[in-house]
């Protein structure tokens, strides 16, 4: 995608985990679609890959951290190079503010373990406090179309679109530990662990969540939330974003909830 | 039960199983109730769970299996039209049964009433995730192909690597003469292949079809199937598929067919040619034909309903090409070059999001769309998720300001053809990109049919 160059005095550095093992299902559209909203905004954006080239030390000029989902193989590779000073890189900077989106499989490798269906735990980074166990082969996968309830107060925001949509697709559950907060309620789907109806989790500024592939363009207002939070969190200023015209958001938006008669 | 007992038992329920089939085969034909349909075969299934198995054991049928992501239809639609002008006997699937009650089905059509089958040959079209099953049943194929594995619709099937694992598996209890015909192009079939320990026929495609200079986003297996190193492309075709070897482990591309072979008029891009290869490949298996000859058999062959499938409707000349995974979707828009050549024109982009789509169309960002705007002069959305598409569109440019705005969105589907036939002023054909239903729902709007 061509980005214009702009000459407003914002730039947003993203930093995308292992973009070719971790982006099964369309994941790409939050990058492309963050991207679009900063560019219609004046605000600059950079695209890092956090792969096997990437150093721990390069993590000091990430301002946004993104992570999508990826294939049982593909998620042993990306351990594999991420344990070590990238995983401490990568967790001192969230510890320190820097705002972060984990989407489909990837809040599992950031909380303290997975068990896999079949095979060992794999330990994860340890960022989210919670634990994630796949039941087993014969236990169904949480399929489906998805919506919430934001609490945006987790988040310490202002109260703006409540309503999130997206689809999961997950094998494994997830319980919060007590040193993070729910990021939403599930009103239709399973959530974290399709029992006590909390869907993903937020810690100081990240946020992770079930919901996969283009979770953004999905929800602007999530991204712009995170456009905001970037911006207060690099430049210390509290911008107010330009609107965009989001007809046909809030038109998709509107017709996957009028199917749950929810509108 | 003694033996004797137990088989009579067995026969009783396998010609139960056939005669109610035939009946209500013979009742949905008389009275019009759909066309392909999968009810007889489920019948026959339901009374005699072995069906398939039972209808052919001791048939002298040569049956050839096809499998993979994306081209079954027009490969087995290849192969049949080629055996066919050789004067052999077939019998087929229909397209869009290609399940174990789909075989079912039209096993249950050409049994004769002793429950024999005398066609020479069996030619199916197996939907990926069924095959092993399939494979339960059909115990002695002839003949094998693999085309390709890709992300599909991961709501249903699950993930690619999940797939080839019962492939082997199901592979492996077949007998050793099973020909296998397999695409060497993709590294996942590739390594199912180094493990069935028989001879494999490999093919690939020529290299005019490899000029791909970086590893696109739509990728499952740019990885070493046996090590996990990332495979070294010296060439690629579209999505994984190329020349690739492992610097770790050395596994590598497997020598292949790729020799240059004609292509046909009515069926454009790489991924056809893929597909004619693979058809090729059977047949000089089956009837013993050099690979000229064989690709002889295959002129004229038109695309099956909904793949590049051109007719005129409204006074207009319509292209509807069926793109359901972002594989397919990335060829088929590529395929736009030598069908438009230098023409811009009206796109029509249709998704839905029922079941035979898949539910989830969260894919749709894994497509270069991008590309459409470089063949549009005017870009129209529609079906279920139209506003999905929609912002998909507009993400994807950065012209599409609202002014200069190309991009029409029309959830209503009889509208938006509408629409296409309105703003399409030029003289190249309307070209519909459309999901399985999406692709099904256009035909019937624009020439009064679902299916053929």
């Amino acid at each position: 995608m061509k980005i214009q160059v702009p000459n407003s005095k914002f730039k947003i550095r993203i930093g995308w985990l292992y973009p070719e093992l971790m982006s099964t299902y369309g994941d790409r559209g939050n990058i492309l679609y963050f991207r679009k909203r900063c560019d219609q905004r004046n605000i600059g954006t950079e695209l890092l890959s956090i792969d096997s080239s990437f150093s721990p030390g390069q993590f000091k000029d990430l301002d946004f951290i993104f992570g999508g989902g990826s294939q049982d193989t593909e998620q042993e590779l990306v351990m594999r190079n991420l344990m070590g000073n990238k995983a401490e890189s990568l967790k001192s900077k969230v510890e320190r503010g820097t705002p972060a989106l984990f989407v489909c499989g990837s809040p599992q490798l950031m909380g303290r373990f997975y068990e896999p269906g079949v095979g060992k735990r794999i330990d994860g980074l340890g960022i989210f406090d919670i634990e994630s166990i796949h039941p087993g082969p014969l236990v169904p996968r949480c399929i489906g179309n998805t919506v919430g309830e934001v609490y945006w107060e987790n988040l310490s925001a202002v109260r703006i679109e409540r309503v999130i949509i997206g689809f999961e697709n997950h094998g494994g559950r997830t319980i919060l530990g007590k040193n993070v907060k729910p990021f939403a309620k599930v009103v239709k789907g399973f959530g974290n662990n399709g029992n006590d109806k909390t869907e993903g989790m937020v810690y100081k500024n990240a946020v992770g969540c079930y919901y996969h592939g283009p979770f953004l363009p999905k929800n602007p207002a999530v991204a712009d939330f995170f456009i905001q939070r970037i911006i207060e969190v690099k430049y210390g200023e509290h911008i107010k974003l330009d609107k965009l015209d989001d007809t046909y958001e809030n038109k998709a938006r509107e017709t996957l909830l009028r199917r749950f008669n929810i509108l | 039960m003694n033996f004797d007992l137990e088989l009579e038992f067995l026969l009783t329920m396998f010609f139960l199983a056939l005669y109610l089939a035939k009946l209500v085969d013979w009742l949905i034909h008389t009275f019009h109730l759909g066309s392909g349909s999968t009810w007889p075969g489920e019948i026959a299934l339901k009374i005699d769970s072995r069906f398939v198995f039972h209808s052919l054991a001791g048939s002298p049928t040569k049956i050839i299996l096809i499998t993979g992501t994306n081209g079954k239809t027009t490969t087995s639609l290849l192969v049949v039209e080629g055996l066919k002008k050789e004067g052999k006997s077939v019998i087929h699937n229909p397209e869009g049964a290609n399940l174990l009650n789909g075989v079912a089905s039209s096993l249950v059509r050409v049994s004769s009433l002793n429950g024999k089958i005398a066609s020479e040959f069996a030619v199916f079209e197996l939907d990926e995730n069924v095959f092993s099953l399939v494979l339960s049943q059909i115990k002695k194929p002839y003949a094998v192909l693999l085309l390709n594995l890709f992300r599909d619709q991961l709501d249903r099937y699950g993930e690619v690597h999940a797939i080839s694992t019962r492939w082997i598996k199901a592979l492996s209890t077949l007998p050793k003469e099973t020909r296998y015909s397999i695409n060497g192009d993709d590294p996942r079939l590739a390594f199912i292949g180094k493990h069935l320990d028989t001879n494999i026929f490999y093919f690939g495609a020529n290299m005019q079809d490899k000029q791909k200079k970086e590893i696109p986003h739509d990728v499952d297996s740019v990885y070493c199937p046996e090590c996990g190193t990332k495979l070294e492309y010296s060439a690629m075709s579209y999505s994984h598929l190329g020349d690739y070897v492992c610097s770790k482990c050395k596994f590598s591309t497997p020598e292949k067919w790729t020799e240059s072979i004609a292509s046909l008029e009515h069926l454009s891009g790489v991924y056809n040619r893929y597909n004619i290869r693979a058809a090729v490949s059977l047949l000089h298996f089956a009837l013993n034909l050099p690979y000229e000859q064989s690709r002889e058999l295959l002129e004229g062959v038109t695309p099956a309903f909904g793949r590049q499938e051109r007719f005129t409707a409204s006074g207009k000349e319509w292209i509807v090409i069926l793109s359901k995974n972002p594989s397919g979707f990335n060829q088929s828009i590529e395929s736009l070059k030598e069908l438009l050549g230098e023409n811009k024109t009206t796109i029509c982009l249709v998704l839905n999001d029922r079941i035979p789509d898949g539910t989830d169309v969260s894919w749709i960002w894994d497509v270069e769309f991008e590309k459409v705007f470089t063949y549009a002069e005017t870009v129209i959305t529609s079906g279920d998720r139209t506003y999905d598409m929609a912002i998909r569109m507009r993400t994807a440019t950065d012209e599409l300001k609202a002014e200069s705005l190309k991009l029409k969105v029309e959830p209503d589907m009889k509208k938006a053809l509408e629409l296409c036939v309105k703003n399409h002023t030029i003289q190249a054909p309307i070209i519909v990109l459309a999901t399985y239903t999406g692709m099904l729902e256009v035909r019937k709007l624009l020439i009064g049919k679902a299916m053929l």
